[in-house]
């Protein structure tokens, strides 16, 4: 895990120059992943990374987010896994927390995210990045009105009992070094 | 990890950062970027418009609209029926294609010698490379080495090839077009900077001094003329050519409009009818007729996509039937491979993701021994997934923890 957050990184001229139009016997569809994890790697977005889980499956890939500092998040790791449709970016790809994630969106069992441009709201110009840093933003400003756990959108009004709960469930990831 | 990194790497797939960013080579990334279609990320194939001004690979567009009846970007209800072509960003996204590696290994110099401030001094004096760049590429793309002998006209200046440049690889642009004002032709990409400059320059290098070109090329620029001109004209360019304002009016037919007026194929309701009714319509169309009837259903979707694409694409780019069948089977392989996880080597595979398999195990088994157990796909997993998975891949979606303790076991 430490080797994905450090792939954020800026590389400098890490990237081979690449010439236009080469054979393209991948499909679209993982031509179009290979590219996202490209932009995720060259970007220097703060605070959230994704890699694909194994070598031989680039529609399974594993991120991080860090809670956005100033909120009751902030300091905090989150692994989360995304999963691909075959007709994607067509249709969402299919994402859930991996550490149990304390919020009112969020299923404290299953690690299911309850938010619309994951569901209904999805564009196909919407990705990897676009997605993580939605989520990002979502720690800090749940939507109370359509809780998956009501019990934390019962008390995100009262900070500290909030963070209280949160530390309950939270586990750090960093246990897993092996991925 | 870091060998599919390699692997990603060695695809050759382009993309903006490419370039430096903007403090070395202002704008460049942002020009890059404005030549690809955002779903796809690759540079516009076929782009078409829609009404509210946002644009994308035909292709692209006509794969989400079924999804959501919406612009991808801005949400602003849309159809098929409002596509439009855009033509002018179509000969961009030529023209820049030709151009990137040079521009790319230009900027890649730029680069260089920004991080290296002590370099040997007779490189500082060396002109701006983006201006060798477009002359260099001026020469590369005239076609012939006939000298110009028109006086006003500042042809190719001869400049002396930079030093230590090897020649890249760019196949010269064939699309010359005739300049509205002065009737010279000028290579497409610089028609532009070559009104800007008064018609003084950027003259392609054979054609300068006005020879008559043979018929075929004549009224081939004025239909690129007319499709320039005509903005959205979607399916008639040969009755946007006439009234153009041109000097010679030149009645001959382009034998290319024929093909231009091919049409858009309808999209069909595929619930109202039977099975044996779809394989015809595939049959049609020469194409296999394998499959259960959501598959044939896709496979002609699909099919018309590829079809209406094409003929969004301009004239001389479009891919023949046979092309297109091959981009079909290739669309469905390439979605079958997808799903599947492909282990060449299952014994080197299994010992270098041992600590993950292990790990996996442990973590599965505590749960629910049986279901792994019950849920194995067989000898499927161990190695043979390219000759037995096709038939379980499409639709099912194989949860990566059993099949990976079966590699570990077996």
């Amino acid at each position: 895990m430490d080797q994905i957050t450090s792939s954020l990184a800026p590389r400098a001229s890490a990237k081979p120059s690449v010439a236009g139009a080469g054979g393209d016997p991948a499909g679209s569809v993982t031509k179009r992943l290979t590219s996202e994890l490209m932009t995720l790697m060259m970007s220097t977005s703060p605070g959230i990374s994704a890699f694909p889980k194994s070598d031989a499956n680039l529609f399974d890939w594993a991120g991080t987010i860090e809670g956005p500092a100033g909120t009751v998040y902030a300091g905090l790791k989150f692994k989360i896994s995304i999963n691909f449709p075959p007709n994607y970016p067509m249709a969402p790809p299919a994402i859930k927390f991996d550490s149990p994630c304390y919020h009112p969106n969020v299923d404290i069992n299953s690690g299911g995210i309850c938010l619309d441009i994951l569901q209904d709201k999805w564009s196909a110009v919407y990705s990897v990045q676009t997605i993580l840093l939605s989520l990002q933003s979502l720690l800090g400003e749940p939507n109370n009105a359509s809780p998956l756990n009501p019990d934390a959108a019962a008390i995100w009004d009262s900070p500290e009992d909030f963070k209280t709960q949160l530390l309950k469930y939270y586990r750090p990831i960093c246990d897993e070094s092996s991925d | 990890m870091a060998s599919m990194l390699d692997r990603l790497l060695a695809q050759d797939i382009s993309d903006s950062t490419d370039f430096p960013d903007d403090t070395t080579t202002p704008g460049l990334r942002a020009f890059d970027d404005a030549l690809r279609c955002s779903i796809c990320r690759d540079f516009y194939d076929a782009p078409v418009s829609l009404n509210c001004g946002h644009t994308f690979c035909s292709a692209c567009i006509r794969s989400a609209l079924p999804e959501q009846p919406q612009c991808p970007t801005c949400r602003k209800p849309a159809t098929e029926v409002h596509l439009r072509k855009n033509v002018a960003m179509e000969s961009a996204v030529q023209a820049w294609q030709a151009a990137r590696p040079l521009i790319l290994r230009y900027a890649q110099e730029e680069q260089k010698r920004k991080e290296q401030p002590a370099m040997l001094p007779h490189t500082r004096h060396e002109p701006n490379p983006s201006g060798r760049a477009g002359r260099k590429r001026r020469r590369l793309d005239s076609p012939g080495p006939s000298a110009s002998s028109d006086d006003e006209a500042i042809a190719i200046p001869s400049s002396p090839v930079p030093s230590g440049s090897s020649t890249p690889d760019i196949s010269p642009l064939p699309d010359l077009v005739a300049c509205p004002i002065c009737q010279k032709d000028v290579p497409s990409s610089s028609i532009n900077m070559h009104i800007d400059s008064g018609c003084k320059r950027y003259l392609s290098e054979g054609s300068a001094s006005g020879a008559p070109l043979p018929d075929a090329a004549k009224s081939k620029q004025k239909q690129q003329w007319s499709r320039l001109l005509a903005g959205s004209g979607g399916s008639a360019p040969s009755k946007g050519g006439k009234g153009k304002g041109k000097g010679k009016s030149r009645a001959t037919p382009d034998p290319l409009s024929d093909t231009d007026a091919e049409q858009h194929l309808p999209k069909v309701a595929y619930d109202i009818h039977p099975q044996k009714r779809i394989a015809e319509m595939l049959a049609a169309w020469d194409l296999p007729a394998h499959g259960d009837k959501a598959a044939l259903a896709r496979r002609h979707a699909r099919w018309v996509v590829l079809y209406n694409a094409n003929v969004d694409r301009a004239a001389r780019q479009r891919r023949t039937l046979e092309q297109l069948r091959q981009d079909l089977r290739r669309a469905e392989d390439a979605e079958g491979r997808g799903r599947r996880v492909v282990v060449e080597d299952a014994v080197a595979y299994q010992r270098a993701n041992k600590a993950a398999f292990a790990r996996l195990t442990e973590a599965a088994r505590p749960k629910k021994p049986a279901a792994a157990k019950a849920g194995s796909p067989g000898p499927d997993g161990a190695g043979s997934a390219g000759a037995e998975a096709d038939g379980q891949t499409r639709d099912g979606r194989p949860t990566p923890v059993p099949e990976v303790i079966d590699v570990d076991e077996g």
